[in-house]
């Protein structure tokens, strides 16, 4: 019985998921900040070229000292 | 054409991308940023120092407007939007490894109720105002192997039942104390002096183990490994999993993260920080 008492107050204490959702919303960048993402980023060097050669365009390259996709 | 690419591993890579990209650095020299750049490799221009950060996005605009003009005429690309990292916060790969999605920013303000325990009376005003971000966010990725993964799975499917996330995968959070996007000033597993994350099951309804998250952290990192830029940064985490029981598998994550950072001296003006790192089942 006390063990039920102390988890139930203990549950009251706690945010809810949408308390913490709201958090995270506050914290991350909203949908358009990310639309850079959604760019059809070709990951290795030498097959951007290839892709490049073949629709003849120029490529832009962003170079970075991590994944440039996962860190920055 | 579009390439986003990892210096490091461009330098090492025998396809044909390490010639290339050395060539590039050797014809317009800069440790990273951006170059445009001909099919046949020849840099046409490139920029990584901004001279007015807030106006970076016409610098770059003025950059990519000098490299078309110095190609020439050139058709319209026609490509649809992708995910390049479909597991960045989202499945299980192959190996049974997840990716979690990071998110750090400054975010002062919220009310001197949230002040947390070590911050000094007369720097509560930091914490007056609408909680809400200050500059731009850091966005970064944490693998977590299938081991390291399998330790927020609940043992056993009831209501009670709580474990300690081991110190080893507690401290792949450590990043989190710092909103900073530049590596150097990234806090590593190693700099944590407390990385302590603990999991409990709140309820199992519907055949799903809601799994409530603690954490606290503390750690001090030296930029550059300059033992004369450190910086001190503590934290809390409260979060959300849930997992399915019959299934054996998680559902979703979500841990967000409550700290501060200085920079120089443990009593230094503390920044309010604010992170998460979530995941979701396809």
């Amino acid at each position: 019985m006390l063990k039920a008492l102390l988890l139930a107050a203990w549950l009251v204490s706690l945010p809810t998921r949408d308390d913490l959702a709201a958090r995270a919303t506050a914290i991350k960048p909203t949908a358009k900040e990310l639309t850079w993402l959604a760019i059809p980023w070709v990951l290795d060097l030498a097959e951007a070229q290839k892709v490049a050669r073949a629709e003849k365009r120029p490529i832009l390259v962003w170079a970075t000292g991590d994944d440039p996709l996962e860190r920055c | 054409m579009p390439a986003a690419v990892n210096l490091y591993k461009a330098r090492k890579a025998t396809n044909g991308s390490r010639e290339l990209f050395l060539s590039i650095q050797r014809q317009k020299d800069q440790y990273q940023g951006i170059w445009i750049v001909s099919p046949e490799g020849k840099v046409l221009a490139g920029i990584h120092d901004y001279k007015d950060f807030k106006n970076g996005a016409h610098e770059l605009l003025g950059t990519i407007d000098a490299g078309l003009q110095a190609f020439g005429p050139v058709d319209r690309r026609r490509a649809e939007p992708t995910n390049p990292l479909p597991h960045r916060g989202a499945g299980v790969r192959d190996d049974g490894s997840v990716m979690l999605a990071l998110y750090g920013r400054q975010m002062p303000g919220g009310g001197r109720e949230t002040l947390p325990a070590g911050v000094e009376a007369g720097r509560a005003w930091l914490w007056d105002g609408t909680y809400s971000p200050d500059g731009p966010t850091m966005i970064d990725t944490a693998s977590l192997s299938a081991d390291e993964w399998a330790a927020f799975s609940p043992a056993g499917a009831e209501v009670g039942v709580a474990w300690s996330v081991p110190e080893k995968v507690a401290r792949v959070f450590t990043r989190l104390l710092s909103a900073s996007s530049d590596q150097s000033g990234m806090p590593l597993p190693e700099d944590a002096r407390v990385a302590d994350l603990r999991a409990k099951v709140e309820a199992v309804e519907g055949g799903k183990a809601r799994i409530r998250l603690a954490g606290r952290w503390e750690m001090v990192h030296a930029i550059e490994g300059n033992k004369d830029r450190l910086t001190y940064g503590a934290a809390t985490a409260e979060g959300v999993a849930v997992y399915d029981v019959s299934g054996k598998s998680m559902r979703s994550f979500l841990l967000v993260f409550d700290g501060t950072i200085r920079h120089g001296k443990p009593d230094g003006s503390p920044v309010r920080t604010g992170a998460v790192a979530e995941w979701r089942a396809p």
